[in-house]
């Protein structure tokens, strides 16, 4: 078996766990014919800095899926203190902790934990970061920036 | 010199009014010719015309512009104003017989003209046309409609209007047909509506403007010899005849754009509609529409048919009249290239677009005839025969043109490998328009041949036909044997032999298996083989059946099969049989306590299922699965579920793990309102079938709302796409028109939306 029918195999068998847990808040789906590249989408829990709020990501998986970890970025643009300005994210499972045993659910899963609670020791975005504690603040700049953000 | 004084007075006071007493002229200008000063008072008359022309004529002819007047008030001003004329032109053509004055005349008639033409406004044609419109509805009727018509004419051409004339005529001539085109085609597609026009035009129209048509050229100056009286004849008749071309180059032009418009409405009446297609044909030929129409083919059938909402069965079969028509529109078969090319591309897309020919192809539909028709072609043609027997209708003869090529189905090779020395007397080059794809252009083929390029090949097809034949002689009743021996040879003709071998081997195996009952049942006359049914299947050949679990069957049965495979390998030695339990379809007759009697087809499991039923009326799902030996509970209760669709079971208990047999109809309806509100109305049989697929449906919504939330927008085909790529258990099998269902009613749940055939989640 080719690799690439490896990977789709995964990445179907990934989808399916997607489908049957179908967890709130996260879900995702590939993108057209290309298996190797999805599109995601986090609602934040109510409690959340960004409740009511939905977040698009670019994910693409590696030939080399799961042993590889996948390229996941935000294409809707969010003020975080570990995301930056292009929708980079910096998690460590994304870099040296991921584990091939880690499926799109639970990836999808950490990112959005990430998003209520920051690593705010190593952040992109200084600026969010140093403006967490202050919730009111912090909205009030996040949304200055991105008027267009799609609060739905 | 008194004389002369005299003579100039009255000059100056007669000339001037319209009523011109010529001779009282004549003779005063006799005196003044006399006296010497004839060539001044030459000049002054003209001159005096030319102010008639000019305050009386100009004026008049403005009147006539001015639209408000009636046809005949308008018809009355033009007689006065050519009076006016006439007698302007009569006085100075008196003026020739002076020396001095010779050629005035035509001085003064191409003078006013220009005066005229200068200062009459331009819209004189309008009223010219308008008139010559009514006159021509009193021409048809009265001589004296004949008359008028040709007075005005010449009237006008007299004032030196004879090109406004003639544009005046031209409008009248093609406004007239237009609307008679209008008329004779609008709502009428089953009959011809040209030769009627094109007679008209010859008869009626043509005639009526060979009456009032001025002469090509007026020459003024023409001396009226009889050669010049002939060369002008020539002149109008070609005159004539130009016209002639271009009222019927506008009429076919006219009755090709309506037909135009109307295609939809053919290819949905077809063959009804031929008399308006050899219309179109004819207009087709005599005009340059030819791409106007393909284009508008093209479009027309892409908008109404090509879309999500029809159903792929439906589109074929519209394909197939457009095949059709377009051949008999254009043999050369380039129209069809041009059209086929969108409708190919989106057949391409769909899924079932095979398993829709193949059904066409071996049902009674369209397609099958034309299987026929390919075979009778052949046949005739080998006999030498060309014609056909009996009557020769005009169907027939269109199809006769249809058949050129059937038999190049895969084509390149039998057409252009093969270089025909005999042949090349007969060569013609390829038509100017036929579409550039590098190769060569082959024209003529016919539906089949045509639905087979949507693939390329032939293989797809064939594969999909040996699936449906395998489906079918498996799981049908009373099949029809020689039936599908007759459809396979008809396959062979156009696939080839070595294509369609495995189906031939097919259909001997269900020859056979007839025979090997037959000795196996007289082998063991006692024994109760009576009632069993087997099929051999030669496994090589077989596509691969679908894999039902494997399950014990009653004893009966079981004594019935090892019987008969003791009787098979004495007689087929060294060939072994290998049971497939599940396959095939099983008539079950039932008989209920309330006296129903209920036939059922079933599958074989679910008749061993009933057979238990029989011994004991209710039993536990443990139970009935320990009988038959099947270990995967869902499959299990997927054919427990069925039986219960069906209303010959139901559910025993609220949570589904005993069941017992419905004996009186009338308690289903209580009892499943209570115990399970997912169930069936058990009473509804028709629709048993259809409801466990909403619940598989139900399934794919997870996806579907997956996909639309990630994706944001979608059409049809691309949910439909994606099913079947991303749908793996329970895998993904419904047709496009299934899913369309299915996703207007997630629409009616206001879960998701469609708009502009895209559709999205909808959002609260």
């Amino acid at each position: 078996m080719s690799s690439t029918a490896q990977v789709t195999k995964r990445l179907q068998s990934d989808l399916m766990g997607l489908m049957m847990d179908s967890i709130p808040g996260i879900s995702a789906f590939p993108d057209g014919d290309n298996m190797l590249r999805w599109k995601g989408t986090i609602s934040p829990s109510d409690s959340s800095v960004y409740a009511g709020m939905q977040f698009t990501l670019d994910m693409q998986f590696p030939a080399g899926y799961p042993l590889t970890a996948p390229t996941v970025k935000f294409e809707t643009p969010i003020f975080h203190p570990n995301i930056d300005m292009s929708g980079n994210i910096c998690l460590d499972i994304l870099k040296d902790k991921w584990s091939p045993t880690y499926t799109v659910s639970t990836l999808l899963l950490s990112i959005q934990g990430l998003l209520d609670t920051p690593n705010n020791d190593s952040p992109l975005n200084n600026q969010a970061a140093q403006l967490w504690n202050n919730r009111e603040q912090f909205l009030k700049l996040a949304k200055r920036r991105y008027k267009r953000l799609p609060l739905s | 010199m008194d004389d002369i004084t005299s003579a100039w007075k009255f000059c100056l006071s007669e000339t001037y009014g319209p009523e011109n007493n010529s001779m009282v002229v004549k003779g005063q200008l006799q005196k003044l010719h006399r006296s010497g000063h004839s060539r001044a008072f030459c000049l002054w008359i003209i001159r005096s015309q030319e102010r008639v022309v000019v305050e009386k004529v100009v004026p008049l002819l403005k009147l006539m512009c001015t639209g408000n007047q009636t046809d005949n008030h308008v018809l009355h001003t033009l007689s006065e104003a050519h009076r006016y004329f006439v007698n302007g032109r009569n006085t100075v053509a008196e003026l020739e017989k002076i020396k001095e004055c010779v050629g005035c005349t035509r001085k003064f008639i191409l003078r006013s003209m220009a005066m005229l033409i200068e200062l009459v406004p331009s819209h004189l044609g309008d009223s010219v046309a308008r008139i010559l419109e009514r006159l021509l509805s009193e021409y048809s009727q009265t001589l004296t409609g004949r008359e008028r018509a040709r007075r005005v004419c010449n009237q006008l051409v007299d004032l030196g209007f004879s090109e406004v004339l003639e544009d005046a005529i031209g409008s009248v001539a093609f406004d007239t047909m237009d609307s008679l085109v209008q008329q004779r085609t609008r709502n009428n597609y089953e009959g011809r509506a040209l030769p009627g026009l094109v007679q008209w035009m010859q008869n009626f129209l043509q005639d009526w403007m060979a009456l009032i048509l001025p002469s090509a050229t007026n020459d003024y100056d023409n001396t009226h010899s009889t050669d010049a009286t002939t060369k002008q004849k020539d002149k109008d008749g070609l005159h004539l005849q130009h016209w002639r071309k271009r009222l019927f180059f506008r009429l076919h032009e006219s009755v090709g754009n309506i037909r135009k418009g109307q295609l939809m409405i053919l290819i949905q009446t077809f063959p009804k509609s031929l008399p308006a297609l050899e219309d179109l044909k004819d207009c087709i030929m005599s005009t340059d529409q030819k791409p106007e129409v393909t284009s508008a083919m093209r479009e027309q059938f892409t908008q109404t048919m090509l879309n999500a909402g029809t159903i792929t069965s439906e589109i074929l079969q519209r394909y197939v009249s457009v095949i059709k028509m377009l051949r008999f529109l254009d043999p050369s078969g380039v129209m069809l290239e041009n059209v086929s090319g969108p409708v190919r591309e989106y057949l391409r897309r769909r899924t079932d677009t095979v398993r829709c020919i193949v059904s066409g192809m071996t049902g009674d539909g369209e397609l099958y005839e034309e299987l026929q028709r390919g075979r009778r072609k052949r046949a005739r043609d080998a006999e030498g025969d060309v014609h056909m027997s009996g009557g020769k209708s005009l169907e027939s003869k269109i199809y006769d043109e249809e058949d050129e090529d059937c038999q190049s189905i895969d084509g390149y090779y039998n057409t252009s490998m093969r270089i025909d020395v005999e042949d090349y007397d007969n060569w013609e080059p390829e038509p100017i328009d036929a579409p550039r794809k590098g190769g060569k252009w082959k024209p003529g083929k016919d539906a089949i041949a045509t639905l087979v390029t949507i693939y390329g090949t032939s293989e797809q097809i064939v594969n999909e036909y040996k699936g449906l034949l395998a489906d079918k002689l498996i799981n049908s009743f009373g099949l029809d044997l020689d039936r599908e021996y007759k459809t396979l040879e008809l396959l062979t003709d156009r696939f080839g032999k070595e294509a369609m071998h495995e189906c031939l081997i097919m259909l001997n195996d269900i020859k056979d298996s007839k025979l090997v009952l037959e000795t196996a049942q007289s082998q063991n006359p006692a024994s109760p083989l009576q009632n069993f049914e087997a099929v051999v299947l030669s496994k090589e050949f077989w596509p691969k059946l679908q894999e039902e679990s494997e399950f014990k069957a009653t004893t009966q049965l079981e004594t019935q099969m090892s019987l008969y495979t003791s009787s098979f390998q004495k007689h087929k030695h060294p060939r072994k049989l290998r049971w497939q339990h599940g396959v095939g379809t099983v008539a079950v007759h039932l008989e209920f306590e309330d006296g129903r009697e209920v036939d059922v087809s079933v599958t074989p499991i679910q008749a061993t299922i009933l057979s238990h039923f029989a011994v004991k009326k209710k039993q536990t799902l443990q139970e009935l699965q320990n009988h038959l030996g099947i270990k995967d509970d869902a499959v299990f209760r997927r054919k427990i579920q069925g039986l219960a669709n069906l209303g010959v079971i139901r559910a025993a208990d609220s949570n589904n793990s005993t069941y017992e047999t419905v004996e009186h109809a009338g308690e289903i309806e209580s009892a499943s309102g209570g115990i399970d509100e997912e169930n069936v109305p058990a009473n509804d049989r028709d629709v048993g079938d259809e409801q466990p697929e909403d619940a598989q449906m139900a399934v794919y919504e997870t996806y579907v709302m997956a996909m639309l939330q990630n994706l944001k927008q979608l059409p049809l085909e691309q949910i439909h796409n994606m099913l079947q790529r991303f749908v793996q258990t329970p895998a993904y099998d419904r047709t496009e028109a299934q899913l369309a269902a299915f996703l207007s009613q997630l629409i009616e749940e206001e879960k998701i939306e469609l708009s502009a055939g895209m559709y999205k989640v909808k959002k609260r």
